[in-house]
C-alpha cells in the first residue's frame, strides 16, 4: 500500500508541476508571475496576459488532463478486458474510427463546431460496435481475435482516410494531421467543461467494476463463480471505455501511445490491482499529456508539434526503462 | 492642491471614461490619464457584452465608447479651463485621443503571406505587427514577429500582439481557428482571395477597412489595365495547350476552376487540367503523354535550376509536344501563386511565357517596380 501511496504521488506531483511550467510558458512571452496573478484574479494583470493564461493556456491544460486522464483508462480497461498487453483503443481500431467519422464529415460538407466532434463520437462507438461484433461472430469474442480484428479494421480505416486524403484540397491537410496525430490547440472551455463531466462520471463507474476487471483479467468462469455476472460487467466496461475514447477524441484527436503505454506503467508499480491501477493510471495519463503538450507547443514556437509525436517520443524511453528495472 | 491624476481616481470605474478627466493635470499626467481612460472605458464596455472568454481583450471595446469619452473629456476640460495650461493639456489629450478614436486598425497581424503583399501596395506595410511563415514580402516582413504557418496558426503568438485587425483568407486559413479569434474579441477580415476577380474585390475590401480606399481602387486599377492590355495582345492568337505544374515527380497540376486556371486563360493559354474533378490533381508520366500539352510552365521559386530538372525529367517523353519543341518555362511562383495585386507580373510573366513573341519589353508592363511592389 506504501508503494501505491508513493506511485500517487510522483504522479500527481509530475501533473502539478507539468500544470503549473504549462500555465506559466508558451509562445507568447509572460512572466510566470503574472501568469498565477491571472488565474487568481484576472483584473490584476493586463487584458492580454488574462486572455492568454485564462482563454488559451488554462483551457489547453485542463484538455490535456481530461484527454490523457480518459485515454490512460480505456486503455487500462481494454487490457484488463481482453486480457492482452496489445490491446488499446489505438489498437483496437476506435482512435481510427473516430478520425474516419470526424473526416467523413468535413468531406460531406456538413462540417461545423458541433457536426466534426459529433462525426468523430459515432465514428469511434460505430468501431468498436463493429470490431466486437466481426470478432465475435467469426471468432469467440475473445482477446487475440478481438485485436486482431481492431488491426483490420484500423487499416481499412486508414486506407479510407488515405482515400479522403486523395480527395480534398491541400489547405485541408492541416486538419487530418489533428485527426491522425491529436493537438490540443483547439481547446477551448466550452468544449472540455461538459466532457470532464463525463469522463469523471465514466471514471467514476469504471472504480465501482474495478474488482469485476480484476476478476475478469483473470478467468471469466471464475470470475461468475464468485458471483460475477460477467456479461453484464463487460458490457458496462466496453461501454464505458469506448465513450472515454470517443469523447476524448473529439477534444483532441487521435494521440496514440497514452493508452497502450500508461496502463503498463502503472502496472510495473503497483502490480495487476485495478482499484490501484485506476487512480494511478489515469493520473499517470494526464501528467504524460500536459507534459507532452508543454513540449509540442514550445519546442518549435510559435509553430506547433503534434502532441501524438511527443506522447510517443517522452513515452517510449519511460516505458523502455522500467522494463529493463523490472527485468533486473 | 491635490492632484487630480492619483491612482485613486485611476480606480473610479462608475466614469466610464476613467478618472479624472484631465482639468488641470500638467501635460504628461494628462496623457497617462487619457490612455488609462481609454483602457478603462473599454474594460467596462467588455464587461456588457455576452463574452464566452472571461477576460475580454483591450481591443474589444465598442469605437464608440472611445467617441464618447473624447467628447466628455473635451466638454470637461472646456468648463474648467483656467490658464493656458490647460489649453495644452486638452491639445494633449484630444491628439492622443485621436488615433484612437480613428476607425482604421493600426497593429495588423496578417495570418496569409498574400495580406501582408496586400497591405504593402495599400502602402501601410508599417501598420502590420506580426505575419505568418514564409511572408517574405514586402523584405520588412521578415523581421516581425511570426504568429505560425497559415495553416498551423498560434493563437496565443496573435493574442499577445494585442492586434485590433487580423487579416485572413477563405481557403488558407482554418474557419475553426477564426470562429476561435472571433470569439476571443478579435476583428478578423477574411478576404476570398481564389480568382482574379475575388482578389479585386479583395483589395478593395481591405483598402476599405484599414481607410486606404483610394490606394485599394488603384491598385485594383492597373490589375484591370494589365490584363485588358493582355487580353488584347493575345486576341486572335492561337490558345497553345498548357500544363502548369506546381512540383514534379509527381506532376502536381491546378485542376477544377482553379485560380490558376483562370490566370491561363487571361494570359491566352488553355489550361490542359482545367476541369479535372480534383483541386490539384496528381498526373502520371502517362496522363503527361495523353494531355499532350504544347507549353509546360513550371512555378518554382529558382527557375534557373529547377528549370533544367525539369527538362531533364520531361525530356523522357519526347512524344510530349512541348518537350519536343523545347516549350518548358519557368515563371517565378511568389509572383503567381500568391493572390494580391502582384499577380499582374505573374499574368504577364505567364502571357510571355506562352506567347513569347507578342510581348516584348514595354509591352502590357505593370507600372510598378517588381522590387518595391
Amino acid at each position: 500500500m506504501r508503494r501505491f501511496w508513493i506511485s500517487i504521488a510522483i504522479a500527481g506531483g509530475l501533473l502539478l508541476a507539468a500544470s503549473v511550467l504549462s500555465l506559466a510558458t508558451g509562445a507568447a512571452h509572460v512572466r510566470a508571475g503574472d501568469a498565477f496573478r491571472a488565474v487568481i484574479d484576472s483584473s490584476s494583470v493586463d487584458p492580454t496576459t488574462a486572455t492568454i493564461v485564462r482563454s488559451i493556456r488554462a483551457p489547453r491544460v485542463v484538455t490535456a488532463i481530461v484527454v490523457g486522464w480518459a485515454l490512460a483508462l480505456a486503455g487500462l480497461c481494454f487490457q484488463s478486458l481482453l486480457r492482452n498487453p496489445l490491446a488499446s483503443e489505438y489498437t483496437l481500431g476506435v482512435s481510427s474510427g473516430a478520425a474516419l467519422g470526424a473526416v467523413a464529415t468535413v468531406l460531406i460538407g456538413v462540417a461545423g463546431a458541433f457536426s466534426i466532434p459529433a462525426g468523430a463520437f459515432f465514428g469511434a462507438i460505430a468501431t468498436i460496435a463493429v470490431v466486437l461484433f466481426v470478432a465475435h461472430a467469426s471468432f469467440s469474442f475473445e482477446t487475440t481475435s478481438t485485436i486482431l480484428a481492431g488491426i483490420i479494421f484500423t487499416s481499412l480505416a486508414n486506407a479510407m482516410l488515405s482515400l479522403m486524403l486523395t480527395l480534398i484540397a491541400p489547405d485541408e491537410l492541416q486538419s487530418f494531421f489533428f485527426w491522425f496525430l491529436g493537438s490540443f490547440a483547439s481547446a477551448e472551455w466550452g468544449m472540455v467543461g461538459p466532457v470532464s463531466i463525463v469522463v469523471a462520471l465514466l471514471s467514476l463507474v469504471l472504480m465501482g467494476h474495478a474488482w469485476h476487471m480484476n476478476a475478469i483479467s483473470v478467468n471469466e468462469e471464475l470470475a461468475e463463480q464468485v458471483g460475477i455476472s460477467v456479461t453484464r460487467s463487460k458490457l458496462v466496461l466496453y461501454g464505458v471505455a469506448s465513450l472515454l475514447t470517443a469523447v476524448v477524441v473529439t477534444l483532441a484527436g487521435t494521440i496514440g501511445f497514452v493508452g497502450l503505454v500508461v496502463p503498463h506503467v502503472a502496472r510495473l508499480a503497483v502490480g495487476v490491482d485495478n482499484r490501484k491501477l485506476i487512480p494511478l493510471a489515469a493520473l499517470s495519463g494526464a501528467a504524460l499529456c500536459v507534459m507532452s503538450d508543454l513540449v509540442a507547443r514550445t519546442a518549435l514556437a510559435p509553430n506547433e508539434l503534434p502532441v501524438g509525436v511527443v506522447t510517443a517520443f517522452i513515452g517510449v524511453p519511460v516505458f523502455v526503462s522500467l522494463m529493463r528495472r523490472r527485468g533486473r | 492642491m491635490p492632484h487630480r491624476g492619483s491612482p485613486a481616481d485611476f480606480s473610479d470605474r462608475q466614469n466610464p471614461c476613467g478618472a479624472g478627466t484631465p482639468a488641470c493635470a500638467p501635460p504628461k499626467a494628462a496623457s497617462r490619464i487619457a490612455e488609462f481612460g481609454i483602457r478603462n472605458a473599454e474594460r467596462e464596455g467588455a464587461t456588457h457584452r455576452e463574452q464566452r472568454e472571461p477576460a475580454p481583450l483591450r481591443r474589444v471595446a465598442p469605437r464608440a465608447d472611445r467617441s464618447v469619452c473624447a467628447t466628455q473629456a473635451a466638454s470637461v476640460s472646456q468648463f474648467s479651463i483656467l490658464n493656458s495650461q490647460f489649453a495644452l493639456a486638452l491639445i494633449v489629450v484630444v491628439s492622443l485621443l485621436a488615433p484612437a478614436t480613428a476607425a482604421a486598425p493600426h497593429r495588423i497581424v496578417t495570418l496569409v503571406p498574400s495580406a501582408a503583399e496586400i497591405l504593402d501596395g495599400l502602402g501601410i506595410a508599417d501598420r502590420i505587427v506580426g505575419v505568418t511563415d514564409y511572408t517574405d514580402f514586402p523584405a520588412s516582413m521578415v523581421a516581425l514577429p511570426h504568429v505560425g504557418a497559415f495553416n498551423n496558426l498560434n493563437i496565443e503568438a496573435i493574442v499577445a500582439l494585442s492586434p485590433d485587425l487580423l487579416v485572413a483568407t477563405t481557403d488558407g486559413n482554418s474557419s475553426a481557428t477564426l470562429d476561435r479569434l472571433r470569439r476571443l474579441g478579435f476583428d478578423v477580415l477574411v478576404l476570398d482571395l481564389r480568382y482574379w476577380k475575388t482578389t479585386r474585390a479583395g483589395i478593395i475590401a481591405l483598402g476599405a477597412k484599414t481607410g486606404r480606399d483610394a490606394e485599394g481602387k488603384a491598385l485594383v486599377a492597373e490589375m484591370d489595365r494589365v490584363a485588358s492590355c493582355i487580353a488584347g495582345a493575345t486576341k486572335g492568337a492561337k490558345r497553345p495547350r498548357v500544363l502548369y505544374a506546381f512540383d514534379m515527380d509527381p506532376v502536381i497540376a491546378p485542376g477544377q476552376e482553379s485560380f490558376t486556371n483562370e490566370m491561363i486563360d487571361m494570359a491566352g493559354g488553355a489550361s490542359v487540367t482545367k476541369g479535372n474533378p480534383q483541386p490539384y490533381p496528381r498526373i502520371s508520366a502517362e496522363g503527361l503523354i495523353a494531355l499532350a500539352p504544347e507549353v509546360v510552365v513550371v512555378s518554382t521559386m529558382n527557375p534557373s535550376k529547377d528549370l533544367d530538372a525539369w527538362k531533364a525529367w520531361l525530356g523522357r517523353w519526347p512524344a510530349i509536344p512541348a518537350v519536343k519543341s523545347g516549350a518548358i518555362r519557368g515563371i517565378d511562383s511568389r509572383t503567381i501563386d500568391r493572390p494580391s495585386q502582384r499577380l499582374v507580373f505573374g499574368l504577364r510573366d505567364l502571357a510571355t511565357s506562352l506567347h513569347p513573341g507578342l510581348f516584348p519589353a514595354g509591352v502590357c508592363e505593370p507600372k510598378w517596380r517588381r522590387a518595391t511592389q
